[in-house]
């Protein structure tokens, strides 16, 4: 079957490894919906064909999930029972083109704001008529941690946020932010536990179903658990959303794909055929969704 | 994922063409987390001088070919955020003629156009031309724009901060210009601190310690009411203190010992007081 194919072909990568290893976790805890599975099945399945490079053949999950359909993100089961206020961390660069009003501020646009901009306008309340857009990434979907871990983590703050979260696309020199949700947002909106739908070929990833609901980042000064994160639905970025400058990142580690991966997915003999017999059990038959 | 090395040109532009906030190839910009624009500017850093090049005129020609229709306003957002991302200065003719060609300075910013919102299609390219500055052709430009029939107020600022990086010697023009875009609207960049600190440091206290003959005395009361907001802590190099015996100036020049204090009941002759002072020290008399 193409499946014992596809996976001999992606565990080549390290980010392969890793990929395979959270697909089969996720099904072992049931935190993909079946049906879910079944399509991400259906749409490798119709790509794959013993030409296609490792890369390619792991590429087909990112596909999948960029497909443009927002069922196929946030599905995680098993979220939080209990609603915890949430934060975000992103870059300057990438919030403001998101999210401010160049014309309300009268900031010409450069390759990123003035180092002052969000110290001058975390003084005081966001102002609706400067802020616009979603809490949204090109992809549908935003990570959130819990604002009281990410409060925890202390000085510096931005290494720290950047370690903690696995966030190792942000380099030396980036200045970070936190952005801190209103009550209440973002349970309104479809959140789970991030899955690999939503990790998927990107070593840094590991599928995690801890007992608060929460799924971990992988932490990159470690490699153990990091924060809780969770992913959630785009919801409208306004002025009810708070502000904190973590200023710029120093210390930029970043494991290669080969740590990750050793490090979430060792690899045997024995569990590959654990793995592929996995995922051809639950592409055969399916199995109730747990509700949330 | 695809490197930037394995796209030929034709590609690149067409990826370009096709790629918006919510809309970004996942082979290309495989970091979700990151604005696709400052994603490129990622794949602009790690490209040698040939690549670096060549990503610079695909996006001049991929603005060159942007249609409505075919792209989309978003991917014009997107375009104009990449081109500020990249300082990709060769674009502006063609956001000039876009501006121009749809009426973005002049519909109404709520209305749809190609698909977005008009008023962020129009705020992103004009910042992004803004950015550009300073730079003669830029000035030029800047000043067709800020002179446009119907420009709506709210962009004014953008455009007022790129022309005093441009051509500051002739703040007067421009803020009369302003003053005229503004007046009787709710438009209020002034009172925006974040607006005043970026207008002090386009401007450079020199400058406008130059310029302040040539202002009227509508202006001069424009200015020094919103410049007395500037705080210490906003505003190093230029700030007010008011109090009940007068105004007080102080100014820092930039990579100079000198600091200046000076003390009158009058803010006009404040700033005569400051231009001798900056006869005295030598300092250069006019900021171009």
């Amino acid at each position: 079957m193409w499946i014992r194919e596809w996976c001999c072909t992606i565990v080549e990568l390290p980010r392969g490894r890793v990929l395979l290893r959270n697909l089969v976790y996720d099904l072992e805890e049931r935190r993909i919906p079946q049906t879910l599975y079944r399509s991400l099945i259906d749409h490798v399945g119709e790509r794959f064909h013993a030409e296609l490079s490792a890369e390619s053949a792991v590429d087909l999950v990112d596909g999948f999930r960029n497909a443009a359909s927002p069922e196929r993100t946030c599905r995680g089961q098993g979220g939080p029972d209990a609603p915890e206020s949430c934060s975000r961390v992103i870059d300057e660069a990438s919030c403001f083109f998101y999210n401010f009003r160049p014309e309300h501020y009268g900031v010409p646009a450069e390759d990123e704001p003035p180092a002052w901009f969000f110290r001058e306008v975390a003084r005081r309340p966001l102002e609706s008529a400067g802020v616009r857009g979603d809490m949204n990434t090109g992809r549908g979907y935003v990570w959130v941690t819990p604002r009281e871990h990410l409060e925890a983590l202390g000085e510096p703050a931005a290494d720290r946020a950047r370690s903690s979260l696995g966030l190792d696309h942000l380099r030396s020199g980036m200045r970070l932010l936190a952005l801190h949700y209103p009550e209440g947002q973002p349970w309104g909106v479809q959140h789970g536990p991030p899955t690999a739908i939503e990790g998927g070929a990107n070593a840094v990833f590991r599928s995690t179903a801890a007992d608060d609901g929460w799924g971990r980042a992988v932490d990159l000064a470690t490699l153990e658990d990091g924060l809780p994160e969770l992913t959630h639905e785009p919801i409208p970025f306004t002025d009810a959303f708070e502000l904190e400058v973590l200023g710029p990142v120093r210390h930029a580690e970043r494991p290669s794909p080969e740590t990750l991966a050793d490090a979430t997915a060792p690899m045997s003999d024995e569990w590959l055929e654990h793995a592929i017999v996995k995922l051809i059990e639950h592409a055969g038959s399916a199995v109730d969704d747990r509700s949330r | 994922m695809i490197g930037l090395d394995e796209l030929d040109h034709h590609q690149l532009r067409e990826l370009l063409l096709d790629t918006a906030e919510d809309r970004a190839d996942g082979r290309f910009f495989e970091r979700p987390r990151l604005h696709p624009a400052v994603e490129l500017q990622h794949h602009y850093d790690r490209a040698d001088y040939e690549g670096k090049a060549r990503l610079k005129a695909a996006l001049t020609e991929a603005v060159a070919e942007w249609r409505a229709r075919a792209h989309g306003g978003s991917s014009l957002r997107f375009l104009a955020q990449a081109a500020a991302a990249l300082r990709a200065r060769t674009t502006a003719p063609h956001f000039e003629r876009l501006l121009r060609l749809h009426r973005l300075l002049s519909e109404p910013a709520d209305s749809t156009f190609a698909g977005a919102h008009l008023g962020d299609v129009a705020a992103d390219v004009t910042a992004t031309v803004a950015g550009f500055a300073p730079g003669d052709d830029i000035g030029a430009l800047l000043e067709r724009l800020f002179f446009s029939t119907g420009l709506r107020p709210e962009l004014a600022g953008v455009l007022l901060q790129g022309l005093c990086r441009a051509r500051r010697a002739e703040l007067p023009r421009w803020l009369r210009r302003y003053v005229e875009l503004v007046d009787g609207t709710d438009v209020r960049h002034f009172e925006n601190p974040v607006f005043l600190r970026l207008f002090v440091e386009s401007l450079t206290p020199p400058s406008l310690v130059n310029a302040w003959p040539d202002l009227d005395a509508e202006l001069r009361e424009f200015l020094l009411e919103d410049l007395s907001r500037l705080r210490r802590d906003e505003s190093p190099d230029l700030y007010f203190a008011l109090d009940s015996g007068g105004v007080t100036l102080h100014v820092q020049i930039a990579d100079r010992e000198e600091k200046f204090e000076l003390r009158s009941n009058s803010v006009d002759q404040l700033f005569d007081d400051l231009s001798q002072a900056y006869d005295l020290f030598d300092l250069p008399p006019a900021v171009h």
